[in-house]
């Protein structure tokens, strides 16, 4: 193909045209100190809090401490090369990402630029990362459900779209997992997915990834990451770029689900950066203002009231504890700013109840108003089930003449536990949630032992699904579990718990 | 006293210089002192200089921004 000269110097010729030259008025400053990702700036009186500034050597840097005299800045990009002297400007602009449907199915870095070889980002609309979250005013509450998929969830601790709920967790609980599962779930459901990821290894990070691509979900979510690799300032602005990409879906009417994986990392970032620019550090050496960081950044998660589009951005960030210590000060920090936690424990998790939820420790805040009403009347005893099974398992450990009512509560609880646990990348549909957890309290169920409940919902799941399938769809439609439907339901258990019990 | 450094390519008028202080001194509290300076590498137009605060209307500073566009 000849190359069309005539077609390059129109274009060039209508860019430079298009450039709107002005004079100006810059603040110029000049390096003081340079290092670990930290500059210090001499002048620059008139710098505004988040403004980019550019230094000599090309590099960028985010005004964040403004002093009388001097201007701390982190740098993002960079190479080593700043050293004292350099002069360093004001550019006028707020720090900004690129923002829109481009980005969907990307990896990006928190300044926004791919990090999956795939091509530049095609947008031309940006977003400041750090901007006021909406009013009250602007808001609606929240009322509708967001399906994690996950039964244990959805049935007792549900969330709804615009709402925080925290994961919270030891290491190597299955955090990143229901996060991961919950974006899975919302596949065809009209939600896009941010997942940022903060100071993980880069190999865990493209392990989330490829799961997404592997379960089609990679097309609606966008990858924010500043691995454990990146400076701290790369990963202290990580989630504050994640929220803005998330913003403009949500202002254009969307539905967002956004992760932070995790804030005990972000947190760890933000201290080494204010260590470096000399704040003053308060609890467990973290910077006083730790605790208005992550509020500002989870306010920005809402549900906008209809003028406004009606769209919503539901927030999971998780935390990561250190030995189940929910008292020490980012836990307890982001506990108070969210609406509910989902607690993770080491012994379930090893004791292979997967996910390892605590049930009685968990609360969703918000949720039970955005469960469909077909759940909220399977799901309404399932927590004074559970925990009256925890209790009486404890207390009969020791003897072995139990009553039959006791017996009762027990193998119901165990049956329950049984059911609630779920492998990972397999969510199931509220619809069949809400029959499992009809059928399970059925008395036809009382012939199924406990060690074959996950077989037979597998097995009965798809009965239903081949023999009357309107059962699921009405829900869907309805929201409601008809006393048509729960007549069939009764009766099909009947008859398929006695085939079951043949066969096995 | 303030001083106020103006940067040109070529000396400038004294018509000029009186246009120029008219505005600075409404811009600019207090006593100010104006210092001209002959800088070719401004190319054109004129610089304007208040400590940290540039006020920038020369030919090389838009060649700049020019460049920063086109990158
Ligand atoms: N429901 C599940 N069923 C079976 N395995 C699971 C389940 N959830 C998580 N796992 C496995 O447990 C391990 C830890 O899970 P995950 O990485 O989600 O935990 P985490 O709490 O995020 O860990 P980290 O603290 O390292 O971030 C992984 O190998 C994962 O595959
Ligand atoms: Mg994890």
């Amino acid at each position: 193909m000849a190359i069309d000269i005539k077609n390059i110097a129109d274009l060039l010729k209508k860019q430079v045209s298009d450039v709107k030259l002005e004079n100006q008025v810059v603040d110029v400053g000049e390096v003081i100190f340079s290092g670990d990702g930290i500059i210090k700036v001499k002048g620059l009186k008139n710098v505004k809090y988040y403004e980019v500034l550019a230094i000599e050597n090309g590099a960028s840097a985010i005004a964040l401490n403004l002093e009388e005299e001097e201007v701390g800045a982190v740098v993002l990009d960079d190479d080593g090369s700043i050293a004292q002297g350099m002069q360093v400007k004001t550019t006028g602009k707020l720090m900004s990402v690129p923002v829109g449907n481009a980005l969907l199915g990307r990896i990006v870095d928190p300044l926004g630029n791919p990090l999956d070889g795939k091509g530049s980002i095609d947008t031309d609309k940006y977003r400041e990362i750090e901007v006021p979250s909406a009013s009250i005013m602007d808001r609606s509450p929240v009322s509708q459900p967001l399906q994690t998929g996950l039964i244990s969830i959805d049935s007792m601790i549900p969330i709804g779209r615009g709402q925080r709920e925290l994961i919270i967790g030891d290491r190597q609980t299955g955090k990143t997992a229901i996060a991961i599962d919950t974006i899975i779930n919302q596949k065809d459901k009209n939600v896009i997915c941010v997942y940022v990821a903060i100071g993980q290894k880069s190999s865990t990070v493209n392990e989330v990834a490829h799961k997404l691509e592997a379960y089609g979900a990679l097309d609606y979510s966008i990858i924010v990451s500043a691995t454990a690799k990146d400076s701290a300032p790369l990963q202290y602005i990580a989630p504050y770029s994640g929220c803005s990409m998330a913003e403009e879906f949500m202002y254009n009417g969307k539905d967002v689900l956004i992760v932070y994986d995790d804030l005990s990392k972000h947190a760890v970032a933000y201290r080494t950066l204010s260590l470096l620019l000399k704040r003053p550090a308060g609890r467990e050496a973290y910077p006083g203002d730790i605790f208005y960081l992550h509020s500002r950044l989870l306010e920005r998660s809402v549900k906008l009231c209809d003028a406004l589009g009606g769209g919503s951005i539901t927030a999971l960030p998780i935390v990561e504890t250190q030995a189940g210590d929910i008292s020490a000060y980012i836990p307890t920090n982001v506990i108070s700013i969210t609406d509910g936690q989902i607690y993770l424990e080491t012994e379930l998790f090893n004791a292979g109840t997967r996910p390892a939820v605590n049930v009685g420790l968990s609360v969703s805040r918000v949720g039970g108003s955005a469960q469909i009403k077909a759940m909220r009347s399977v799901a309404g005893t399932l927590r004074l089930d559970l925990a009256q099974y925890r209790e009486l398992a404890v207390f009969t450990q020791f003897g072995s003449d139990l009553d039959n009512v006791t017996k009762a509560v027990l193998t119901h609880g165990e049956k329950l536990t049984e059911l609630l646990k779920q492998p990972q990348y397999r969510p199931i549909p509220v619809a069949k949630q809400v029959v499992m957890l009809y059928v399970i309290s059925l008395p036809s169920l009382l012939a199924i032992s406990k060690k074959h409940v996950n077989k037979y919902f597998d097995e009965f799941l798809k009965y239903v699904e081949e023999n009357n399938p309107a059962v699921y769809s009405d829900i869907d439609s309805t929201r409601l579990l008809s006393d048509e439907n729960k007549q069939w339901l009764a009766q099909a258990a009947e008859s398929f718990t006695k085939s079951f019990l043949e066969k096995i | 006293m303030k001083t106020l450094r103006v940067l040109s390519s070529k000396p400038l008028a004294q018509e000029s210089k009186e246009k120029i202080e008219n505005l600075f001194i409404k811009k600019v509290e207090g006593q100010v002192e104006f210092v001209y300076e002959v800088d070719a590498s401004v190319i054109g137009g004129i610089k304007v200089i208040d400590g940290s605060i540039v006020y920038d209307g020369t030919l090389a500073g838009k060649l700049e921004q020019l460049k920063q566009s086109l990158r």
